[in-house]
């Protein structure tokens, strides 16, 4: 049995969620699975994959046993946890590469369900597994975490570990998936909106800056879609290989800046100011100064703030 | 002190209505002169009498079991029943004396009050005829009583926890009837607050819970190394099945006058707030922190103070990894903060449990600074910044802060000069519990390519300069007081944790001892570039670093040394709190 959310179409912020139950679990969707597998993927895709996993656990038994057994450790690491989650995501990204078929098919085809585990643990899981796939990046795992976006999962977190995992792959043609998974999700926006960033594209930096120029977000997912800004123009995520293959680090960072710098100089809100700066920091865009005399100019008013965020960026340790 | 002029029934000096306590804080009452009486009915930080809550239990009769619920196994202690629990206890409660009024003549009657709003959080004794101090109930006594004079004593029921329900002054009024009239004569006295420990004072005590994980051996055999190494206290082994000794319970203590001169001391051991059961009637609180119980004795108390209702999505917020105290110092705005201040992640959005804060801001004597550690997954002020006693500057103390943008630089310059292929976590893996078949080892050039690395140290690097911020605005600190201690994050969950062992997550031990996790970080020319670095930048501040194994039982489990031991510090030769107290 899966929970399906179901939003109205209202703008975000503003529409009510309601939580429906599907009908009976498919032949060949097992209980603890995100989603149902032909359901979401196609019965022939479904088989594809099924397929390959029979394969890799063929090939390598151990990283299905590991996976297995780092399930079975969840409640005593839950209980010996120390902050607000279970993370096992280092566990699984020592994996490797091979170690995808094994998650994947626990998250998306053979997993054993909640079981006894508790909620922190059962949600750490499976955040903890969508991180894992996602930081691989490797193209045979897009289409899943499609499915996953999709399935938009009814607790929040997993929901956006899906979006986060899937934005990383950094495919522009999944940037409306992404916005609209995030701005559908009603109350819990803001907790999807913040994972936006991670697809570090011109197209979603774009799609940012029109949400905050369109009307009727609350403050929690306005802090979100700055929070996102940051992450997709963030100065040291450029340095790595796999987001700077894109050739689109001027676009990205430089408009990133800029969304957040006027921001920055329009808002009356303090906190969405602080991250704004914040943001303007994190990406730490070498013509920052630049963008900020530019600003200067179009809100003179400002001219004090602004000073104040120009110094801040020059004694910013990331540029 | 009243004294109504002469009249036809009383002689001619007129009544002695007064009640004195040790107003000028010396250890003693004077009943001549007005050392101890001018100015009685106020209290000032020049002048007023105090009183301790006496929480403590001196002759060990509270219960440790684990039948009693959380409810339950606190309301013991000293000031439970109406009894002085021998000579121990009588030194936890402050005196009044009334002053004798040997002609008052037949037919006065006296009574003692107590201003109705304290009422309910202090207790009165008497000292009988026969010398032993017996719980004063109001009701009139008689003339002999008032003309030999007599001893009271007085003790708090408990803290102050919300200074709108109880301030901590109780007013107490001597009241003498002659002849249908009525004279009286009144004292205030305060509460002690409760104080907390900061890093710079003296470890007399040190914790880490006892080696019941498999991996726990390792590291508590490594922290007993570093503290005979040290010269440092042996580190006392709780029973707890629980390794995060910082987080459930914290230190501090209370202080009054004594009586003949000195500091009257009373130990507090503080139960964290973490609700993990919130399900639960009789044990919602963290099991672990139950151990401040065990600690209860002569001279100790234990408290707690939570609401189970607080967001459990904040919960972790409520562990005493975020609840660390700045040491001493004057702010910019003049303000002398004697005891330093406490220092706590806690924003608009992500905040601990506000009953818990409330007992916090209700003491007085050390303000709570807030800074923001909503970017973290575990959220806690010791993941980022610690204090350490130094000889180098006339504070005394100085700032360990995480430098995540250092680390980046300190790896890209190994990387450039041709050491991409360095490798750190050598021999070390994600749980041993799977054998071994999962390592953590990775190299220079691995993590600089590492996007969700890369991309959390990013923002650590910022987040914390945000809180380096505050300090300097609220401490006064400069730059070059802070101490940088470089290494990376990652997310998991869209939060940040310390990928390399944080090292500033540590243990002032001795005042020129600082434990700090083994980094296991890169080997370039035989030398650890990140132990290295920090060996040298404590170094010109008297201090030496040593090092802990703790990367299975705690680094792997999102700590580190801090967060997995606890210290009891020596109280300050001069704890007079009174003199800041707002």
């Amino acid at each position: 049995m899966t929970a399906k959310r179901v939003t109205r179409s209202l703008p975000f912020g503003l529409g009510l969620s309601l939580l429906l139950l599907c009908g009976a679990a498919s032949a060949a969707h097992a209980g603890g699975a995100l989603f149902d597998a032909a359901g979401a993927l196609g019965a022939n895709s479904a088989r594809g994959y099924r397929q390959r996993i029979a394969a890799a656990r063929r090939a390598d038994a151990r990283s299905f046993r590991v996976v297995a057994r780092l399930r079975a450790l969840l409640p005593t690491l839950a209980k010996q946890r120390r902050g607000r989650g279970v993370t096992v995501l280092l566990p699984l990204a020592a994996l490797g590469a091979s170690g995808r078929w094994a998650m994947a098919d626990e998250l998306f085809f053979s997993g054993a369900g909640q079981g006894t585990l508790d909620a922190v643990a059962w949600r750490g899981w499976r955040v903890s597994l969508l991180e894992a796939i996602g930081r691989l990046r490797r193209a045979d795992m897009a289409p899943l975490l499609r499915a996953a976006v999709r399935h938009d999962d009814s607790d929040a977190r997993v929901a956006r570990a899906a979006v986060e995992a899937l934005g990383r792959f950094g495919d522009p043609s999944d940037v409306d998936l992404l916005v609209n998974a995030a701005t559908q999700r009603g109350r819990d926006a803001h907790q999807l909106l913040d994972a936006l960033g991670d697809c570090r594209r011109s197209a979603m930096v774009t799609r940012l800056t029109k949400l905050l120029a369109t009307p009727g977000h609350d403050t929690p997912a306005r802090l979100s879609i700055l929070k996102s800004l940051g992450r997709a123009g963030n100065a040291y995520a450029w340095r790595t290989s796999a987001v700077r293959k894109s050739g689109e680090e001027q676009a990205v960072r430089s408009a990133a800046a800029k969304a957040l710098i006027d921001v920055y100089a329009t808002t009356t809100d303090a906190s969405e100011r602080d991250r704004a700066a914040t943001s303007v920091l994190v990406v730490g865009w070498s013509r920052t100064p630049q963008l900020i005399a530019a600003a200067k100019t179009r809100h003179p008013q400002q001219s004090e703030s602004l000073d104040s965020l120009a110094k801040r960026f020059a004694r910013s340790p990331v540029r | 002190m009243t004294a109504d002029a002469p009249s036809p029934d009383v002689a001619p000096a007129g009544p002695i209505v007064d009640i004195r306590a040790d107003l000028d804080r010396d250890g003693k009452i004077d009943l001549e002169g007005d050392n101890d009486d001018r100015d009685e009915d106020k209290w000032t930080n020049e002048r007023g009498a105090i009183f301790l809550a006496n929480i403590d239990d001196d002759e060990r009769r509270c219960q440790f079991s684990a039948q009693l619920s959380d409810d339950e196994i606190v309301r013991c202690n000293d000031a439970a029943d109406e009894v002085v629990n021998g000579a121990a206890d009588e030194a936890d409660l402050a005196k009044m004396l009334v002053k004798p009024w040997p002609l008052a003549p037949n037919g006065t009657t006296w009574m003692v009050k107590v201003n109705a709003e304290a009422a309910n959080y202090v207790r009165l004794f008497i000292r009988d005829s026969g010398g032993s101090l017996t719980v004063y109930k109001p009701e009139p006594g008689p003339a002999g009583t008032l003309r030999a004079g007599f001893e009271l004593r007085i003790e708090a029921k408990d803290i102050v926890r919300d200074r709108t329900m109880w301030d901590g002054f109780v007013d107490v009024t001597l009241e003498v009837d002659v002849d249908g009239k009525k004279h009286t004569d009144t004292v205030r006295l305060r509460v002690a607050p409760l104080l907390l420990h900061h890093q710079v004072q003296k470890a007399n005590g040190l914790f880490v819970a006892r080696d019941i994980f498999p991996d726990s051996k390792t590291f508590v055999s490594s922290f007993d190394a570093a503290t005979t190494a040290a010269n440092a206290p042996k580190a006392i082994k709780l029973d707890v099945n629980d390794q995060w000794a910082q987080d459930y319970f914290e230190t501090g203590y209370m202080v009054m006058p004594k009586a003949g001169g000195g500091q009257q001391v009373i130990d507090v051991f503080i139960r964290s707030a973490n609700v993990f059961n919130p399900q639960s009637k009789s044990f919602p609180l963290r099991e672990a922190g139950r151990i401040v119980f065990a600690a209860r004795g002569p001279g100790v108390a234990a408290i707690q103070q939570f609401d189970v209702r607080h967001s459990q999505e904040m919960d972790t917020l409520n562990s005493n990894g975020n609840l660390e105290v700045v040491p001493p110092h004057v702010a910019p705005d003049g303000k002398n903060h004697a005891f330093g201040r406490i220092l706590r992640g806690s924003v608009a959005t992500f905040f601990p449990d506000p009953t818990f804060q409330k007992l916090l801001d209700s003491q007085g004597v050390q303000p709570t600074i807030k800074i923001d550690t909503s970017w973290l997954l575990v959220g806690h002020v010791d993941e980022t910044l610690s204090f350490v006693p130094t000889t180098s500057s006339a504070r005394g103390w100085t700032v360990l802060v995480n430098d995540a943008a250092m680390a980046v630089k300190m790896l890209t310059d190994a990387a450039t000069a041709g050491h991409r292929d360095v490798k750190m976590f050598q021999n070390k893996f994600w749980l041993d519990q799977l054998n071994r078949q999962l390592p953590a080892e990775t190299t220079i050039g691995k993590l600089l390519d590492d996007t969700e690395i890369m991309a959390a140290t990013a923002e650590a690097a910022i987040q914390v300069q945000k809180q380096k911020d505050i300090l300097k605005r609220e401490v006064g600190l400069r730059d070059e007081e802070f101490v940088s201690v470089p290494f990376t994050h990652y997310y998991s969950d869209g939060y940040s944790l310390a990928y390399q062992p944080g090292t500033v997550n540590g243990v002032v031990i001795t005042n020129t001892d600082f434990i700090a996790p083994v980094g296991h970080g890169p080997v370039v020319d035989g030398v650890d570039v990140f132990k290295d670095q920090f060996e040298k930048a404590v170094a010109p501040h008297g201090i030496t670093v040593r090092w802990v194994e703790n990367w299975d039982l705690l680094h792997r489990l999102s700590g580190e040394v801090h967060c997995g031991s606890n210290a009891r510090r020596e109280i300050p030769a001069d704890a007079s709190w009174w003199k800041v107290i707002q």
